[in-house]
């Protein structure tokens, strides 16, 4: 028994309500409402978060007919598209509690129509962006023999890596598609609609799409809606005061807008490819940055991987520009320049190369940020870099890399060795000597801080050894992995002692 | 029919029209009312829910008193400012301070005076316990299993006199009370009885959503809510969505005085129950839809919560007291059908009778004739009325979404909406004071806030 909740004036499923003919949704919240349906976001058994579209049953029972048309009608629409990264994956559709349930992706984000409404004006940069992937996205659904019908910011939501996402297709059609109701959108709708629909003959056309897409634009580029009068309804284009208006905008763009929200719908672009099309020949470059940050994360100031990034051009032109680092512990370069802190670049798809010196980095254990400025024809765009540096583990250096001890039998003999800890963690050292029964170290183990050296004492028993040359190895290992070791030479000699320094001055003079 | 209960269903209008182009939306009235039980009284398991906060602990002056007192106490060098509740203020010390007790009154003081006057009117059946909050909640009477009226009066007087002992605080965090309450009803839980648990504040609270969460648990142990909102600045939106989703009344008590009839009049209407766990449910027949359903009387109400199953539209009411008709207006889409008396929808009605474990229900069959007769039936009188009448209350609440969007445009053309609607059904006193409240919001004016509740509490009781 789905329990229904009274939001407002809407009664729609509770939150936490479980939808048990398929078993795998759980009701979040009502996300939105319209004239036909109600959409939630949900969460599947699995995690993922959908947006869940429920179809009214209408409050007149004569519209039976056209509520289960309109739901046919999307199901066929989603069915018809596939997987693209600016329009949400259709996942599957049910019927539950005498309801139709259509399921797709959920986009996280806000969208265009709050972003525009937040934001006085957007960058001219976001707008060329947004413009290309928007009409990219519409390229996908014209390509898949869709029609939006009624594409405007509401519709679009900014994904979470900025990308704008065409959402709802209850107006979708495909070409050629002949219907007596049109559910647009004001102020997003061709003109030619009004004329067809006092005809009572609407015919689907990628054209349709255009002219929204174009007010889009506009509206991206001026903050406000374009109404009746910013349009010559003698020749059906952008009137003069409002061309005035534009005039510090790109040309192209203009261009480009004029004749996406042509009133003449022959001299409009005939589908949103040959307005994308215009848009990468006549518009201004769109540079991509990919990956938009540069994350190097824990290095130890020894080595580590310079980072690529790259940048591309979505739009026309070539890309000229330079990247610049403010700060001393990064350098980039790109193919053919040295590294430095700031280099230029041109082409269409250059790979950016950042290299981080983190020994430059005084703190240590906290992330570091810094910005890496990208500057091309149509502005900046900054890209943050972040780095922690921690301390280099113990790292051990001894005073010996080999050491020679010689005595008499019955005799003792002792040398010292020093260790130092060159590293920036204090670590326990563990010393280990690996020889034959008489020789030995102490301490076995140390502490070392940081820049601290510590001593040991090798000793050699010439009781328990016996009389002829032996070989021993001290091994130190720092707690964290590092070791160091020092050779042991032992002779232990029975004859007189002339004889021993006889030997050992043959010894010392091979070895020099 | 039932001994229990008598139904009865009036349709909007005694025809429909059987021609294709007629309007197909009409309404359905649902009239529920127990059959009269004299002299028999339900016992009741009351839970008090009592605000002590800084607020509630504070004299009730208007600002005329407030600047006199204020000026006394400043010549007298008694004025000193502290902050309670949240919010700052200045308090009176020394022989003002004395001299203000002996006139003026404080909120928790009238609200205790009131639950005494209340608990002293219980028999021996009847249980009540009090749960004190401010920052924090505590059962300071547990009457739930062994209820003795001595004792809680001695209590009351106890938190009245020394409430800091309770070690309460100033705020107005109310979750914790929540539970303790929903404890002590179910606790004092029997067969027979009807539950209720009763709160009474004069602020905002500090954790609604937690709030929220927790009443779940009491609504679930078959206790109803009852909320009261005493003076200007609690949030009156929140009381009425505690109250209409666990089927309790809401009620508005403008000044502290109102506050004992209030209570008065809930515990009589508890004491005379005549059917518990009512539920009413509707199905549209032969492709009938029910759009939506609001209760209508005793007062107008959307219900917060609907369940839906296979075509039937299920709501719950809680219990309905012997001496009130409880009336709901249902919503309906009826289809195209041929002449003659068509089955256009089935509804059913369940419900116990207080100290029985069994449960009741009846069905009824509802039957429109439909006609080609070019002229329409008349609407029925008293259907059309409540229609206009929840019309208001609609209107009323798309303007209080309105405001709360910040549209202050469609806010005063949805208060100006119901400003007509009631001038046409002779509510003229409520229209001028709705009419106030556009003009007001119009002009941005300050908001008179207890106007603001008046407005809301008596657009609910439109239907009475």
């Amino acid at each position: 028994m789905p329990m229904r909740r009274r939001y407002r004036d809407e009664i729609a499923l509770a939150p936490g309500e479980p939808i048990p003919e398929s078993g795998r949704y759980r009701i979040e919240r009502l996300i939105g409402a319209g004239t036909f349906a109600v959409v939630y976001l949900a969460v599947r058994e699995d995690g993922a978060k959908v947006a869940l579209k429920e179809f009214r049953i209408p409050a007149d029972p004569r519209q039976n007919e056209d509520f289960q048309h309109l739901y046919e009608q999307e199901r066929a629409v989603l069915r018809r598209m596939g997987s693209h990264p600016l329009v949400p994956g259709f996942l599957e559709e049910f019927q539950f509690d005498g309801r139709n349930y259509l399921v797709q992706e959920y986009v996280e984000g806000e969208s265009l129509a709050e972003v525009l409404a937040r934001e006085e004006r957007l960058p001219e940069t976001r707008i060329v962006e947004w413009a290309l992937k928007l009409c990219e996205a519409a390229v996908y659904l014209h390509d898949h023999g869709v029609i939006h019908h009624d594409l405007k910011p509401e519709n679009i939501r900014i994904a979470a890596q900025g990308n704008p996402v065409i959402l709802d297709m209850g107006s979708a059609h495909v070409p050629g598609d002949r219907q007596s109701d049109f559910y647009g959108s004001n102020g997003y709708m061709a003109p030619e609609i009004r004329d067809m629909l006092a005809r009572g003959d609407l015919e689907a056309h990628r054209r349709i799409d255009v002219f929204a897409l174009g007010c889009i634009l506009y509206e991206m580029l001026l903050g406000r809606r374009p109404t009746q009068d910013d349009i010559d309804m003698q020749s059906g284009r952008l009137v003069g005061p409002l061309l005035r208006e534009l005039s510090d905008m790109h040309p192209g763009l203009v261009s480009v807008l004029i004749k996406a929200m042509s009133f003449d719908r022959n001299y409009r672009y005939q589908g949103a490819a040959e307005m994308l099309e215009d848009l990468r020949v006549k518009g201004p470059p769109s540079m991509e940055l990919i990956p938009d940050a540069v994350r190097f994360g824990q290095v130890s100031g020894r080595g580590h991987e310079p980072r690529i990034v790259t940048a591309r051009n979505r739009g026309a032109q070539t890309l000229e520009g330079k990247v610049r680092v403010r700060h001393e512990w990064l350098r980039v370069t790109v193919p053919g320049q040295p590294e430095e802190r700031e280099v230029r670049f041109t082409g269409s798809e250059v790979p950016i190369t950042v290299i981080a010196y983190p020994d430059r980095i005084k703190e240590r254990g906290v992330e570091i940020h810094a910005d890496m400025e990208v500057t091309y024809q149509m502005g900046k765009v900054v890209v943050p870099c972040a780095i922690t540096v921690v301390p280099q583990r113990a790292t051990l250096q001894v005073s010996h890399s080999s050491l020679y001890l010689s005595l008499r039998v019955a005799r003792r003999q002792e040398a010292r060795v020093a260790v130092r800890n060159v590293g920036e963690r204090g670590a326990d050292v563990k010393c280990v000597l690996a020889g034959p029964e008489g020789i030995g170290v102490a301490p076995a183990e140390l502490h070392l801080e940081p820049l601290e050296s510590g001593e040991v004492v090798v000793s050699a028993d010439g009781q328990r050894l016996k009389k002829g040359s032996h070989a021993a190895r001290l091994e130190f290992h720092a707690q964290g992995g590092h070791e160091a070791q020092v050779n042991i030479t032992l002779d232990v000699f029975g004859g007189a002692y002339d004889s021993l320094r006889a030997r050992l001055a043959a010894r010392r003079s091979r070895t020099s | 029919m039932s001994t229990d209960l008598d139904i009865a269903v009036i349709p909007e209008r005694a025809t429909i029209g059987a021609a294709s182009g007629e309007d197909r939306q009409t309404h359905l009235l649902a009239r529920l009312r127990p059959t009269a039980r004299e002299g028999r009284h339900v016992p009741v398991d009351l839970c008090f829910i009592l605000d002590c906060s800084g607020t509630m602990r504070r004299f009730q002056l208007t600002p005329d008193e407030i600047a006199r007192w204020a000026d006394l106490a400043r010549g007298r060098g008694e004025l000193q400012m502290v902050t309670a509740d949240r919010r700052a203020g200045a308090i009176f010390i020394g022989r003002t301070a004395q001299e203000l007790q002996a006139t003026a009154t404080k909120p928790v003081v009238v609200a205790a005076r009131a639950i005494k006057q209340v608990v002293g009117s219980l028999s021996e059946s009847d249980t009540a316990s009090l749960v004190a909050f401010g920052d924090r909640a505590s059962v300071v009477y547990d009457g739930a299993a062994h209820f003795d009226k001595g004792q809680m009066f001695e209590v009351i007087n106890e938190l009245l006199t020394d409430s800091d002992a309770f070690h309460l605080g100033d705020g107005t965090i109310m979750a914790q009370a929540v539970e303790l309450a929903a404890k002590q009803v179910n606790k004092a839980a029997s067969g027979g009885s009807v539950s209720r648990a009763i709160i009474m504040t004069d602020g905002i609270v500090h954790d609604p959503a937690e709030t929220l969460r927790r009443l779940e648990t009491l609504r679930a142990q078959g206790g109803g809510i009852t909320t009261i909102g005493i003076g200007q600045d609690f949030d009156e939106e929140f009381l009425m969505r505690i109250a209409d989703r666990s089927g309790g009344q809401y009620y508005y008590a403008a000044d502290a005085s109102e506050l004992g009839n209030h209570l008065t009049e809930e515990i009589s209407r508890l004491q005379v129950t005549a059917c518990q766990e009512v539920a009413f449910a509707i199905k549209g027949e032969r492709d009938s839809v029910v759009v939506d359903l609001y209760q209508v009387q005793p007062v107008i109400k959307g219900f917060e919560e609907i369940v839906t199953e296979q075509g039937w539209t299920r709501v719950k009411l809680g219990e309905l007291p012997g001496n009130e008709v409880t009336s709901l207006l249902v919503e309906m889409g009826l289809p195209e059908l041929p002449d003659g008396s068509q089955h256009v929808a089935t509804l059913e009605v369940g419900w116990r009778p207080p100290g029985s474990q069994q449960h009741k229900t009846e069905r009824r069959e509802v039957t429109i004739p439909y006609m080609k007769s070019l002229t329409l039936a008349e609407p029925s009188p008293e259907v059309a009325g409540l229609i206009d009448r929840v019309a208001v209350y609609k209107a009323e609440r798309e303007a209080q979404w309105a405001q709360e969007d910040g549209d202050v445009d469609r806010a005063t053309r949805r208060l100006r909406e119901a400003t007509r609607l009631l001038k046409k059904i002779g509510e003229e006193r409520l229209a001028a004071e709705f009419e106030r409240q556009a003009e007001d919001l119009e002009k941005r004016a300050p908001e008179d806030k207890s106007r603001t509740k008046r407005l809301k509490a008596a657009t609910r009781r439109l239907g009475a």
